[in-house]
């Protein structure tokens, strides 16, 4: 096992520092960041211009900017339709995505989602329940019960783990062997709710889990947004320590990182996200699995960058999978947790294939 | 004294690993072999000495107690290498080893920390990995990264676990010359858990034999070892001979059948 390498990578004669070497690396991830920030607003046009009533991009752009200057069919379709459906793409890929990235990290695990951990699942509980048993509390109606339901049941899902994983220990496989025996748990009991709903509230769960845009308002945007531009300070400034667990926890330890506090404090972040996410949208399950494996591809572990690139990603895919869910089948929109696999399988195999052996 | 253990007791939940062990004080600039069986206590102790295990007893460095409530201070003093590698990630070498130093302290200075990490990859020997990720590298390529990580910090004391386990015999004896040199040079305390006793005998300056839950023997390197001492830490039949420089060599006759 020699340390020596055959290949290497910089050159004896070469009389630059390695921090200037090392600098490379920074210019091409901030130039992958802002591609990928440059695809996102392609991406947000095309989507906000694709629809029944087809729309040019620069029609779309022109209209975004001077509204008054659109008929009144035209800024309706545009601003009350077609852009929080496009925004709601953006703020749901984007805090799926960054909240896959934190768990993979913090689970040691690249097959980590914010799903993982059932939180996915009782979201999907709490929709179902207020669909089986539409009763209306303190006044709410069944369009905020529904949401507000799923949101309970995702967080309190999370408060369990967290819970568990503070009296039997925050270790990895702690953590994932308690979220993995709740999801079968959720699971069954969506089951059940499932087998003794009526036709129609059968519909409705299997419509909800599938995935859809189409509750989107902009009031919804705004919720989803808020926590998103919370939580990414705060996972900002948290990323050297994740960029130093990625060497190993032991390592990280030795470094002074507090890691199960650390885990802890990320779970909690990636429950409040996926939980708000979910609970607008239905489930959509691919984007916080991908979206990291397509940051990492691009723009490393570096945290700093890592992080953004992941969120960035998750929207583009989401996005893009707005796009196609209105045009794979003409005058049909398909709920969108369908189609995100269908769309981000062929780029992933892509990136797979061009960068695969740097996974 | 830099290092002093007193009546230090430490293991898991169940079992004690380490009971009761006292030590003669370390002087600055020791480097200090950690030899025994598996099981021995040797990570064990560097753990508990490092902040990462709890224990019971005194631990002073520099007539400071090591405490573990405090540890964020103490870690910018304290260089523990853990004995597994660094994960085979797509994070390249020189951000390990820079986002490591980065992870531990809020206000830095950039451009010596960048000094800091261009000469111990030029020290070690590694400058060519530099800009390599570690899911490229062998397992000994990342234990020299893991060991850039703890050299960087320049600590005072280094508490290195197994530092050459998965090195050729190279790079062995380049790590343990480099480590060497930084105990003499920084006037650092080094504390080296290692298996290969010929190669604790040539570069430490003392010798800590562990063993039955606690201290079987310590003391100057060329001295501390003796077939009893063998026996009883190894389980063998061994013999110390000398080298034609005079440097003490143990030969492995069997292993004693329990």
């Amino acid at each position: 096992m020699a340390v020596n390498s055959t290949v290497p990578t910089t050159d004896a004669s070469d009389t630059r520092t390695l921090a200037q070497h090392y600098r490379r690396f920074i210019g091409w991830r901030l130039a992958a960041l802002l591609l990928l920030a440059f695809a996102l607003a392609i991406s947000l046009l095309c989507d906000i211009a694709t629809g029944p009533a087809s729309l040019a991009p620069g029609q779309v752009l022109q209209g975004l900017i001077y509204p008054e200057d659109l008929d009144a069919a035209t800024r309706v379709i545009i601003w009350e339709v077609r852009l929080p459906y496009a925004l709601m793409a953006l703020m749901v890929g984007g805090a799926l995505g960054l909240a896959g990235a934190e768990m993979q990290t913090v689970l040691n695990n690249p097959l980590a989602s914010p799903f993982t951990l059932g939180v996915g699942a009782a979201a999907t509980l709490g929709a179902s329940l207020a669909i089986v048993f539409p009763v209306g509390l303190f006044g709410l109606s069944s369009a905020i019960m529904l949401p507000l339901s799923a949101f309970v049941f995702a967080t309190a899902a999370s408060g369990l783990i967290l819970l568990l994983s503070r009296f039997f220990g925050a270790g990895v496989h702690t953590v994932v062997l308690f979220g993995i025996a709740l999801l079968f748990g959720l699971n069954a009991l969506v089951g059940l709710l499932q087998f003794i709903a009526d036709y129609d509230a059968l519909q409705q769960i299997v419509f909800w889990t599938m995935g859809s845009l189409a509750r989107a308002s902009i009031d919804k945007v705004a919720v989803v947004a808020l926590v998103l531009f919370c939580c990414l300070p705060f996972s900002m400034a948290q990323s050297w320590s994740l960029t130093a667990l990625r060497s190993g926890e032991d390592q990280a330890r030795s470094l002074g990182i507090r890691v199960e506090r650390l885990r802890l404090i990320v779970l909690v972040r990636v429950s409040l996200l996926t939980a708000v996410a979910l609970s607008f949208v239905g489930e959509i399950g691919f984007i916080g699995l991908v979206g990291p494996h397509i940051a990492r591809l691009l723009l490393g572990e570096d945290h700093r960058f890592f992080l953004p690139g992941s969120a960035l990603a998750g929207a583009l895919l989401l996005s893009l999978s707005s796009i196609a869910s209105k045009l794979l089948v003409p005058g049909i929109l398909l709920p969108v947790g369908i189609v995100t696999a269908l769309v981000g399988i062929p780029l992933f195999l892509a990136l797979i294939i061009t960068r695969g052996r740097e996974l | 004294m830099s290092l002093w253990i007193r009546e230090l007791t430490a293991g898991y939940r169940r079992r004690t690993v380490l009971e009761g062990i006292a030590l003669q004080p370390f002087p600055e600039g020791s480097l200090i072999g950690v030899i025994g069986r598996n099981g021995a206590g040797k990570s064990t102790l560097l753990k508990s000495l490092a902040g990462l295990q709890p224990y019971r007893g005194d631990v002073l460095f520099d007539n400071q107690p090591i405490n573990l409530k405090k540890w964020g201070t103490l870690a910018s003093q304290l260089g523990y290498l853990p004995q597994s590698l660094p994960q085979p990630t797509s994070l390249i070498a020189y951000e390990t080893v820079f986002s490591a130093s980065r992870a531990m302290i809020n206000s830095f200075d950039r451009a010596k920390l960048e000094a800091a990490i261009e000469r111990v990859f030029a020290t070690l020997g590694i400058r060519e990995l530099a800009l390599r990720k570690l899911s490229e590298l062998s397992g000994g390529q990342r234990q020299m990264i893991g060991l850039a990580q703890v050299l960087v910090r320049s600590p005072r004391l280094l508490l290195l676990d197994e530092p050459t386990s998965a090195l050729d015999l190279h790079w062995q004896l380049n790590v343990l010359n480099c480590v060497r040199d930084v105990t003499r040079e920084q006037e650092a305390t080094a504390m080296v858990a290692i298996h290969d006793i010929n190669l604790a005998l040539r570069f430490c300056d003392q010798l800590l034999v562990l063993g039955q839950g606690g201290v079987l023997a310590q003391g100057p390197a060329r001295e501390v070892l003796t077939p009893e001492v063998l026996r009883e830490a190894y389980g063998i039949e061994g013999r110390i001979e000398r080298c034609s420089n005079g440097t003490p060599i143990v030969l492995c006759d069997r292993a004693i059948e329990h």
